[in-house]
């Protein structure tokens, strides 16, 4: 009865590593796509001089297509809407900037087994940088 | 005491296995965005040529604000600060280094042969490019046989194909 009990208390310890490896390739995914939505739209904006409305909300679309646990609150947007042009020289206020995030809802896969609440259990991913306008200036 | 001690190896190896794969994943994560900022910095800086060389036929790189755009994705992209410092909550933990390369119709004969010095990339340039070649430095690894590993070097080009 005792090695019993003290298998099944090691069991439980150890099945918590397999699990939580699946869990981070499962969150990899998760950014890996939220990259690649965020990378077209950002091409986009290259080509636009901007982040068009139009190009907001295909890629809102998109997350929410590829995420459904998303809703559009969960979607954090800060992006450059005016337009920008191409210039002869470098001039940071003519970059088109984006700051994009979306949430990662679990960290831990047996959060309750450590303690841990499900508010702390997440984190936002995000996606900053900038690019350079390829529009010419009229 | 026997079961004790098998339970404990198990524990210890599974943490030891658990800790490269996490950050493994995590080193590869990083990679791939790297490799994206090399992309994404090399199309910045082939933006900026030469006017009088391109009125003459020839697309020559404005070198000083290639450069600039260059450094500017770079710092906007890896949340670095002006001294090419990561902040706190990024993946690289040291000074970020990088290398520019411009190909163009200053002085080259196409097909060019480029060689990258860092990573040993070996391609066959036919138009003007600009190449950037990112050191991230060494990964995170939590285990001590991984932390001297090699560095984390990218690189990415944008050619000017259509002229």
């Amino acid at each position: 009865m005792k090695n019993f009990i003290a298998g099944t208390a090691m069991l439980i310890l150890l099945i918590v590593f397999p699990v939580q490896t699946s869990l981070e390739i499962i969150n990899e995914a998760r950014i890996s796509k939220f990259s690649n939505i965020v990378y077209i739209a950002v091409q986009t904006a290259r080509t636009d001089g901007r982040f068009k409305q139009s190009n907001i909300d295909k890629m809102k679309n998109d997350l929410l297509a590829a995420f459904p646990d998303l809703t559009e609150s969960d979607i954090y947007i800060d992006v450059t809407t005016t337009p920008k042009y191409r210039t002869d020289v470098y001039d940071s206020r003519e970059a088109i900037y984006y700051d994009i995030r979306i949430p990662v809802r679990k960290i831990i896969a047996a959060p309750g087994l450590f303690g841990i609440s499900e508010a702390d259990n997440q984190y936002m991913t995000t996606k900053t940088g900038l690019v350079l306008s390829e529009v010419l200036r009229p | 005491m026997k079961p004790f001690i098998a339970g404990t190896a198990a524990l210890l190896l599974s943490i030891v296995f658990y800790s490269f794969l996490h950050d493994f994943n995590l080193n590869r994560q990083a990679l791939e965005e790297l490799k994206v900022v090399c992309e994404e910095a090399s199309a910045a800086g082939s933006l900026f040529i030469d006017n009088e060389e391109y009125a003459e036929g020839k697309i020559v790189f404005n070198q000083i604000e290639s450069v600039k755009a260059i450094e500017a994705v770079i710092i906007a992209s890896l949340e670095l600060d002006s001294n090419m410092d990561p902040s706190v909550a990024t993946y690289w933990q040291k000074k970020i280094t990088y290398k520019a390369y411009f190909i163009d119709d200053r002085a080259t004969d196409y097909p060019y042969l480029y060689i990258d010095s860092d990573t040993g990339y070996t391609t066959l340039i036919k138009a003007p490019t600009v190449v950037v070649t990112i050191n991230g430095g060494k990964g995170r690894y939590a285990l001590p046989l991984l932390k001297n590993g090699s560095d984390n070097i990218r690189s990415g080009a944008h050619t000017w194909e259509d002229r």
